[in-house]
């Protein structure tokens, strides 16, 4: 499991898991390691599609996780420390092995 | 300029860069406080195709302090959102646009507007509310003043717009920042001087400039402590602090063919305003852009910068001879008491005759208004130090002349205050960058939203 390390208000949900760190990554679609340690695990059929005539180009917060990419960043290779930001939130949560597994999905 | 680019990254960002900030006791509405801020610097008025508009993917405050600890008791945050009628064209409008809901007008914004108070209480004000278009031209924008009415907004007892203005700020950004050259003087600088330059009246570098404002007016008690509406100048609850933010979220992936990019993550501040030209004079080069991405509260940690002006040590050496107190008051390493109060902490009772506007120990960066002290019935565009408390640094009305305020306070105008046995330089109270509130060439208006009408592209094709 990971460890949160999260300053969040007591009662925020818990950081992800990694299960649902890889099932979100997973169900959303295609996962692509950006330069660097930067991991976007974004749904990206949404914004593909064309805006129709007379429609928002974009929405009013609060923003749906569904319709956003789905990032994670390795802060610290060594201890573990990843950030996840996904909807308005952000979690940092200490993973050494989930941060093994994207360090080796990015060679 | 007053917080125009004033930082190296948010001069890459104008959409999130806060310019300027005004708070003030309506003059025609006595019995509520007008807040404007203003985003996007420097808009040259033929911005076609692709006219000016507030960011979709920038969150941006007004933040209201009530009791003193530089933190928000109320916010009131404004999202907006861009539609297109028209895919196939490439035009902002196909034809003149008359009303707020003309079809020739293709591409406009609506917006939301959000109270939240300490706590965590959220109300919306208003949603779906909408935005004037940019000043086009007469053909496009036959009647804008007609347009830009019809987007003041009535929220129950509150008014509020959001959209393109004119640039109300004024100051000689050419000569000022050429080695601190002031034109009227600078017969006396001492690059100006070894070139033959002689005195000159001053320009203004933002005429015909134009700016997108946020204004919001609202009932008094909405903003104080315990909607506190009293009197007594010298109430507690008399005085508030104001300051504006724009936040971006977190994280944002630039899709390779995609042609637009994504966001997630929570918001993150920035940029930030509360007194005009803090970030800008004050702070140095290496520490702005932290600056705008801080709370007031944090501002301890550059109280330094206001105790010790860096343009105060310059002022005496690029006029050599006409600041001789400021120097020795410079050598003396005396906190500059007097800057101190009027920016971090407010003006104590007793050291203005009839005025203060503290608001605690806690030095902070915040615009701060008494909201005691009524509309003035003359004007003075110096404010306090021309005699008339109901102006900057009381609050900021749109024309008061912060540019000549501030050099001057700098200067050591002020420190008189707060040190009876110190005397001014003649020069420190003669100082200016040689322009008023006549330098704008669009009038303010004397009702809400004060600032003037746009410039149009057409009638102002080279800005």
């Amino acid at each position: 499991m990971s460890e949160t390390l999260d300053t969040e208000r007591p009662g925020d949900p818990s950081p992800l898991s990694r299960r649902r760190l890889i099932q979100n990554a997973t169900a959303a679609g295609a996962v692509t390691v950006a330069a660097g340690f930067a991991l976007n695990a974004g749904a990206t059929d949404a914004a593909a599609a064309a805006p129709r005539p007379d429609t928002a180009l974009s929405h009013d917060a609060p923003r749906h996780t569904a319709a956003e990419p789905f990032v994670v960043r390795v802060v610290d290779a060594r201890s573990g420390e990843l950030d996840i930001f996904h909807g308005e939130r952000h979690h940092r949560v200490r993973d050494p092995k989930l941060v093994a597994e994207l360090l080796r999905a990015a060679r | 300029m007053s917080s125009h680019r004033e930082a190296p990254e948010i001069a890459k960002d104008p959409v999130a860069d806060s310019t300027d900030l005004y708070a003030f006791v309506s003059p025609d509405s006595p019995g509520t406080v007008t807040l404007i801020a203003n985003y996007i610097p420097l808009q040259n008025p033929a911005g076609g195709p692709n006219f000016y508009e507030f960011g979709d993917d920038v969150l941006y405050e007004i933040h209201i302090d009530n009791d003193g600890d530089a933190r928000p008791d109320i916010t009131y945050q404004f999202r907006f959102t861009t539609h297109l009628r028209n895919q196939d064209t490439f035009l902002y409008n196909t034809g003149p646009i008359t009303s707020l809901d003309s079809p020739n007008w293709n591409r406009f914004q609506t917006y939301t507007v959000t109270r939240v108070e300490h706590g965590g209480r959220q109300t919306v004000l208003g949603k779906d509310l909408m935005c004037p278009p940019c000043n086009i031209g007469p053909l496009s924008t036959p009647d804008y003043p007609a347009l830009a009415n019809e987007a003041v907004h009535r929220l129950g007892s509150r008014k509020v717009f959001a959209g393109q203005r004119a640039e109300g700020f004024y100051v000689d950004l050419g000569s000022i920042f050429d080695l601190a050259d002031l034109r009227p003087f600078q017969s006396l600088q001492v690059f100006a001087k070894a070139m033959h330059f002689q005195d000159a009246p001053g320009v203004d570098s933002t005429k015909e400039l134009n700016v997108h404002s946020i204004a919001l007016q609202v009932p008094v008690d909405e903003l104080t402590q315990g909607c506190w509406n009293g009197k007594d100048v010298d109430s507690p609850h008399a005085v508030i602090g104001v300051w504006t933010t724009a936040s971006r979220r977190a994280s944002r992936i630039i899709e390779q063919g995609r042609g637009k990019d994504s966001e997630s993550g929570p918001f993150v501040q920035v940029s930030r305003l509360g007194n005009p030209l803090f970030n800008e004079v004050l702070v140095p080069m290496a520490r702005k852009d932290e600056w705008n991405a801080l709370p007031p509260a944090d501002d301890k940690r550059f109280a330094s910068y206001v105790a010790k002006p860096e343009l105060a040590g310059l002022l005496p050496v690029l006029y050599p001879g006409v600041f001789a107190n400021l120097e020795a008051l410079d050598k003396s390493g005396k906190p500059r008491a007097d800057l101190l109060a009027i920016l971090l902490t407010g003006i104590p009772k007793g050291v203005v005759p009839g005025f203060e506007n503290f608001t605690g120990p806690t030095e902070a960066d915040m615009l701060r208004l008494n909201v005691a002290i009524p509309p003035a019935a003359k004007p003075n565009i110096l404010g306090l130090i021309g005699g008339d408390p109901a102006g900057f640094p009381n609050g900021r009305r749109v024309f008061d002349d912060v540019v000549t305020v501030e050099l001057r306070a700098i200067a050591g105008l002020t420190y008189a205050l707060v040190d009876k046995s110190f005397t001014p330089d003649a020069a420190a109270g003669e100082i200016t960058d040689g322009l008023d509130s006549s330098s704008p060439e669009n009038p303010y208006l004397s009702r809400f939203p004060y600032l003037g009408v746009p410039y149009d592209g057409y009638h102002h094709p080279a800005s």
